[in-house]
């Protein structure tokens, strides 16, 4: 008898813990009537390490179901955006795919890690689901592991990391020695590859001068720094390159901050936002860097672009970052399929997204019928620094590099020349 | 590696060891006095590092005003800990381990929909407290002054609490009731006092050493699994119920990291894991332990 109330406050905590950490209910089947809604299925972390990421992507695709609901819906019909908590690992999100499928679900978005995307797509095209990725970046799921049912509505690795490598030598100058920091998985190694690329590409006589790959969200990253900073003694000119992000951006820099690792150095970060840069400002730890995540609020003056950041502001207050764009962009990219194709049927949506040409915050956007890709006029970089006020940084520098410049040409099934 | 090298990782290793030891040392103390391993540890020092920003926010503090935000910090979630034994954990203390895991696993999912509720799922970091910014140079090598300072907050508290345990009636209380609590209850003690004021001494450091890593790693609801294995290794490579085998373990775990990062820096991630393998294999009682966890108090 003893042993009850304590497995009931277990099961009772292990539901309350579910309750506050679950994803929303799935509706009811969608039945075909015209009025019926059309769900969207998304797939987010909206708890766990990357919660951050999967918030404010829930935030972007929110935001961009009501604005189409307030304007008539597609067809006539209102979209229902239908949340799945995924935060991260590959199994689940396959699980969670399969889950959409038994509810009538065959649009999909979100998918946050490139482990993810590779996990699904293989599934999805079995299972007649179409994943649109609104975040990850692996070249790979446009590349040498390209299905049919895997599009991107945003940037790729590639396009990133070009553009940022771009921006910078544009803006400071040729800079031949470069050294990095970067994450100790896929992501992390790939993106150091395609700058290195890149940079060879741009400068005469580019070298690495040391690079160091901390465990992805490491308690400690003490040691990386003292090594990277002794291979950067003698290279005072020296860049640094860094794909860390959220989390783990704010602790290398918060720990390197004592010893004035990126002083001095030009430094460029790879898809670190503002969500990062908000709390090292608030502690004096920003440094002076270029960021490279395709999107800045002021960067574009397009009529999408106004009217997507006048609601976000006037739904939640503040101005949003390059996270909530993409998760925007893509319920807007099914929106303009359905539209283009005149149904819900996934074949018919599937051939109207090939090709599909949309509006977005971004400026006119394509994407590939080859591979898939979205395809941008322009990505935007901006600089920040350190600063006396009240955020403690500002962004002293907005450009815009050419989409064009920025991206291989289609290479479904092949290993793009950037990523080797 | 050079001299300049071998000085700075040599601080960082034994800086990070410390740190791991704020943080299992309540894991010890708690195994050591109640039997059971508590995995729900890593919520109190989630919980301090996320309090002493409540207290302190993000701006340089004074360093006096620093370690007074520490205290409070720490006090509060002695208070929090100390209800939740007499409510929850007071309950389970003869249980398998198995379901004690289970219970202490599902409490840190709580703890982190707590704090995202409270604070939000974005990062926030403090600042270090003034004139705790920079580094200075040993041996021409430049040291973080925050990680001597670490160091100096773990001797401190591991004097305090060798003073506590072995100086005082409550350390001899407390030892007794480690020793054997039928018998201790059988004299008259309290014991369901100690079990609590134990538990709370545990969450207590926790939260020290929460709200000392908050200059340095972004708090999030995460941040309470983060170094949960760490924690747990030092527990077991030093001796489950032994608080010298901790401190012993911990550095030598800290040290380890460091090196490897050095020398074979993609060995150094398994660093803990290698620890544990090794000692559960040659020594199942850890360094300096006498219990294994499949003995259990009661």
């Amino acid at each position: 008898m003893r042993r009850i109330p304590a497995l009931v406050m277990l099961v009772v905590l292990v539901s309350a813990v579910l309750a506050a950490c679950g994803g929303g209910q799935g509706g009811a089947p969608g039945g075909a009537g015209t009025d019926e809604p059309i769900r969207i299925g998304v797939l987010a972390p909206l708890t766990g390490a990357q919660s951050t990421l999967g918030q404010e992507e829930k935030r972007g695709a929110d935001l961009a179901a009501k604005m189409l609901n307030e304007d008539g819906g597609v067809l006539g019909r209102p979209i229902e955006l239908v949340y799945r908590d995924g935060q991260g690992s590959p199994a689940e999100a396959v699980q969670i795919v399969r889950d959409f499928a038994n509810e009538d679900i065959n649009f999909t978005l979100g998918y946050v890690s490139s482990a993810q995307c590779l996990a699904v797509t293989p599934v999805a095209e079995q299972l007649g689901v179409l994943v649109m990725s609104s975040y990850c970046q692996t070249t790979k799921v446009t590349g040498s592991e390209f299905t049919e049912n895997f599009f991107r509505a945003t940037t790729s690795a590639e396009m990133l990391t070009r553009a940022g490598a771009q921006a910078i030598v544009q803006e400071d100058g040729d800079i031949a020695e470069w050294s990095s920091i970067s994450p100790d998985y896929e992501y992390g190694h790939i993106t150091w590859t395609i700058f290195k690329n890149q940079m060879e590409l741009l400068v005469d006589g580019f070298e690495v001068v040391g690079e160091v790959w901390p465990p992805f969200q490491a308690a400690s990253f003490s040691d990386h720094i003292t090594k990277l900073n002794n291979s950067l003694s003698g290279h005072d000119q020296a860049g640094i390159f860094s794909s860390l992000y959220s989390g783990d951006m704010i602790n290398m820099l918060s720990q390197a901050a004592p010893i004035g690792l990126v002083e001095g150095h030009p430094f460029l970060m790879l898809g670190t936002d503002l969500d990062a840069i908000r709390p090292l400002g608030q502690a004096g730890n920003v440094p002076t860097a270029w960021i490279s995540v395709a999107y800045y609020h002021e960067a574009f003056d397009n009529p999408v672009n106004t009217e997507f950041v006048k609601a976000f502001q006037a739904e939640y207050g503040v101005v949003p970052i390059g996270y909530n764009a993409t998760a925007f962009m893509s319920v807007t990219a099914y929106a303009a399929a359905i539209e283009k194709a005149g149904s819900t049927e996934v074949q018919a949506v599937h051939d109207a997204l090939e090709g599909l040409t949309w509006q977005t915050p971004l400026g006119e956007t394509t994407i590939r019928a080859e591979d898939h890709q979205a395809m941008f006029e322009s990505l935007a970089m901006f600089k920040i620094a350190p600063a006396d006020n009240e955020q403690g940084f500002e962004v002293t520098d907005v450009i815009t590099i050419p989409g064009q410049d920025v991206s291989s040409p289609p290479h479904p099934g092949e290993v793009g020349e950037f990523s080797q | 590696m050079t001299f300049d090298e071998l000085v700075i990782v040599t601080v960082n290793g034994i800086s990070f060891g410390f740190l791991l030891f704020l943080v299992a040392v309540g894991l010890s103390l708690v195994f050591g006095v109640m039997g059971i391993l508590n995995l729900a540890h890593g919520a109190f020092f989630m919980l301090g590092a996320y309090l002493a920003y409540e207290f302190g926010g993000a701006a340089a503090l004074s360093l006096p005003l620093f370690i007074l935000v520490m205290i409070g910090s720490g006090l509060v979630t002695a208070a929090i800990a100390a209800v939740l034994e007499a409510a929850l954990f007071r309950r389970i203390y003869y249980r398998e381990h198995l379901e004690i895991l289970v219970f202490a696993f599902a409490l840190i999912f709580v703890a982190e929909g707590a704090v995202r509720l409270q604070w939000g799922p974005n990062p926030l970091i403090m600042s270090y407290p003034e004139g705790f910014a920079s580094s200075v140079s040993i041996f021409g090598a430049p040291v973080p002054e925050w990680s001597l300072l670490i160091i100096v907050a773990g001797l401190v508290i591991l004097a305090g609490l060798a003073f506590l345990l072995f100086r005082t009636r409550i350390g001899y209380v407390i030892r007794a009731v480690a020793e054997d609590s039928h018998m201790a209850g059988a004299l008259g003690l309290n014991v369901g006092l100690v079990f609590t004021g134990v538990f709370a001494l545990g969450a207590l450091l926790a939260a020290i050493g929460g709200s000392l890593v908050a200059p340095t790693l972004a708090l999030t609801p995460q941040l309470g699994l983060l170094f949960l294995v760490q924690a747990f290794a030092v527990v077991v490579v030093g001796g489950l119920d032994s608080i010298p085998g901790s401190l012993v373990a911990a550095i030598i775990l800290g040290l380890a990291n460091s090196f490897l990062v050095f020398t074979f820096s993609g060995w150094a991630p398994y660093s803990f894991y290698l620890g544990l393998i090794v000692v559960l294999l040659l020594r199942p009682q850890g360094i300096l332990g006498s219990r294994e966890l499949t003995k259990q108090v009661g």
